[in-house]
């Protein structure tokens, strides 16, 4: 089972020492269940608030997220968040990070480390269970966090910049093997990035937001069928839709009004 | 600035190996540059000095070292050993106790914003006061005996491991925190999970400072009152029976370190990934 994610009128601003910062206005979406939607925009144009809203990890200051039929109003384990810098419990084995998740959900020792192990060979990592997280490169250690979040089981997969701070080679092989996993049950996934084409290679649409306060500029509908393969990269349709996109981030700075 | 850019310059040189250089030293050579040899150097220097000054000053002031070797022996003879061993009973009681009340405190403080508002201006008061000045206040409320030594060490302990403890909760890598929260941790599991092993360095070392303000604290709290091996020292110290009182002051010393190695043996037992750089990555 997967699950619909809805944003309603949603409105978002930081109050800081230096006045109020509107980061998100007036921002709807509705994604169906299975859909994989990627978020574009540029460096603090709210798209990371969003996804932590989405998660029930900030509360927005309007408006409303819904998952499935459920309101968030704080985080679950119906959803699985993957983070920008890993954020891997040093302290813990690579199977002990995968199991974290699950240990909250009280699964029992041993379908906890079959579940965590089958997670780990799943995304490549087999074999690393006892290494720490310092011991494995950036690339792995993120293989490590789709892990955990997978581990859970959730309904909705929320990825926040996710292989953005890796390597060109690794970022090309993370999102084919994210896309694998992603067709076997074709989750819901709520996906941010910069990166255009990234976010056309995995999406089934890709949200265009202006710069702060973000708002939602355009919405491309990616036509390639799936499953999706590295030659992709190289069709003519998937450069002109490239450039589109681009061309939306480009003047979503330009043609937006000036505020103070 | 200058000095990295020449050296990042010599970085880039290649140069002919020269036939002569040998690459590497010498056994000999490595161990007088290695760790070893270093302390080799300043210890062996030092207890040349050491016997030098009594030499020349005579006994009057400082027991050679034939004397004070004689003198570990002849205090074990007296049983003045045990006495130590008795001090050093009460001290663990008091450095025991002084942990089970820091590191709870110091969490709390370093975790909740009232806490700290509560609590800080009393440690900080007493941290900075002279703790010293406190005893005729401990000697009128616990007396001269256990009561008094064990709580001079809570004193002593106290304060260290409840300062680094709360900067250690404090410096807490929020990331972290934030992705528990996003895995729905519960309160108690983030604290065990999350609070404790990320401020973990910090604590260590507030136990270890406790632990050498511990061995000050019981021998002050036994000079003052003159008694177990404070007694030692003193009449040691004023009779002039200067090889007993260099032994028993070596064998505190020898102490100190060994509990010191003791505690960091345990913490690279409890945190293996502590020493775990980028250079063990795979």
């Amino acid at each position: 089972m997967t699950l619909s994610v809805q944003i309603r009128n949603l409105d978002m601003s930081f109050e800081s020492r230096a006045g109020s910062i509107h980061v998100l206005d007036d921002i709807d979406l509705t994604l169906d269940p299975g859909v994989f939607c990627s978020i574009v925009g540029p460096s603090g144009c709210g798209k990371s608030t969003m996804l932590r809203i989405i998660d029930g990890l900030i509360s927005p200051k309007d408006g409303s997220v819904t998952v499935g039929d459920t309101v968030v109003t704080g985080p679950s384990l119906d959803r699985g968040f993957v983070f920008q810098q890993f954020n891997l419990l040093p302290w813990r084995t690579v199977l002990g990070n995968v199991e974290f998740g699950l240990e909250n959900l009280g699964v029992e020792k041993e379908e906890r480390r079959d579940r965590a192990k089958r997670w780990l060979r799943a995304v490549d990592l087999e074999g690393f269970e006892s290494y720490y997280p310092a011991q494995l490169s950036g690339g792995m250690q993120q293989r490590v966090g789709l892990a955990r979040a997978l581990a859970v089981e959730p309904e909705v997969l929320l990825m926040d910049e996710p292989f953005g701070s890796v390597d060109d080679q690794t970022r090309m092989l993370l999102q084919e093997e994210l896309l694998q996993i992603w067709e076997r049950d074709h989750k819901t996934v709520v996906f941010v990035t910069h990166d255009i084409e990234e976010a056309l290679f995995l999406s089934d649409v890709v949200v265009v937001m202006s710069p702060r306060p973000g708002r939602i500029i355009r919405m491309i509908d990616v036509p390639f069928s799936r499953p999706r393969r590295d030659a992709l990269r190289g069709d003519p349709e998937f450069s002109r839709l490239k450039q589109t996109v681009w061309e939306e981030l480009r003047d979503g700075g330009v043609t937006r009004p000036v505020e103070g | 600035m200058a000095d990295s850019l020449t050296r990042a310059k010599a970085k880039l040189r290649v140069r002919t190996p020269l036939k002569s250089r040998d690459p590497r030293p010498s056994a000999i050579g490595r161990f007088i540059s290695g760790k070893w040899g270093l302390r080799l150097l300043v210890y062996g220097g030092l207890v040349v000095a050491w016997q030098v000054t009594a030499m020349v000053k005579g006994p009057f002031f400082a027991p050679t070292i034939p004397e004070t070797v004689v003198g570990i022996g002849d205090a074990w003879a007296n049983g003045y050993y045990l006495t130590l061993l008795d001090s050093l009973r009460q001290m663990i009681v008091g450095f025991l106790l002084a942990l089970v009340l820091a590191i709870p405190l110091g969490a709390l403080m370093g975790r909740f914003r009232v806490m700290e508002d509560l609590f800080a201006p009393y440690v900080n008061t007493l941290f900075v006061t002279s703790k010293e000045s406190l005893l005729p206040l401990f000697v009128i409320i616990f007396g001269t005996q256990f009561g008094y030594r064990v709580s001079v060490v809570i004193l002593f302990a106290f304060f260290f491991p409840v300062m680094n403890t709360a900067a250690g909760v404090r410096f807490v890598d929020q990331h972290l925190v934030e992705t528990a929260r996003a895995f729905c941790t519960s309160r108690w599991r983030m604290f065990k999970e999350i609070y404790l092993p990320g401020a973990s360095p910090f604590i260590v070392a507030g136990i270890r400072l406790g632990l050498g303000m511990s061995f000050k604290g019981f021998v002050i709290a036994e000079i003052w009152v003159i008694t177990g091996t404070g007694r030692l020292l003193v009449e040691a110290g004023s009779l002039r029976i200067l090889d007993t009182y260099f032994a028993i002051a070596l064998v505190i010393a020898a102490l100190g370190i060994g509990t010191n190695e003791v505690l960091k043996a345990l913490e690279r037992r409890l945190r293996p990934y502590a020493r775990l750089g980028s250079e063990g990555q795979v």
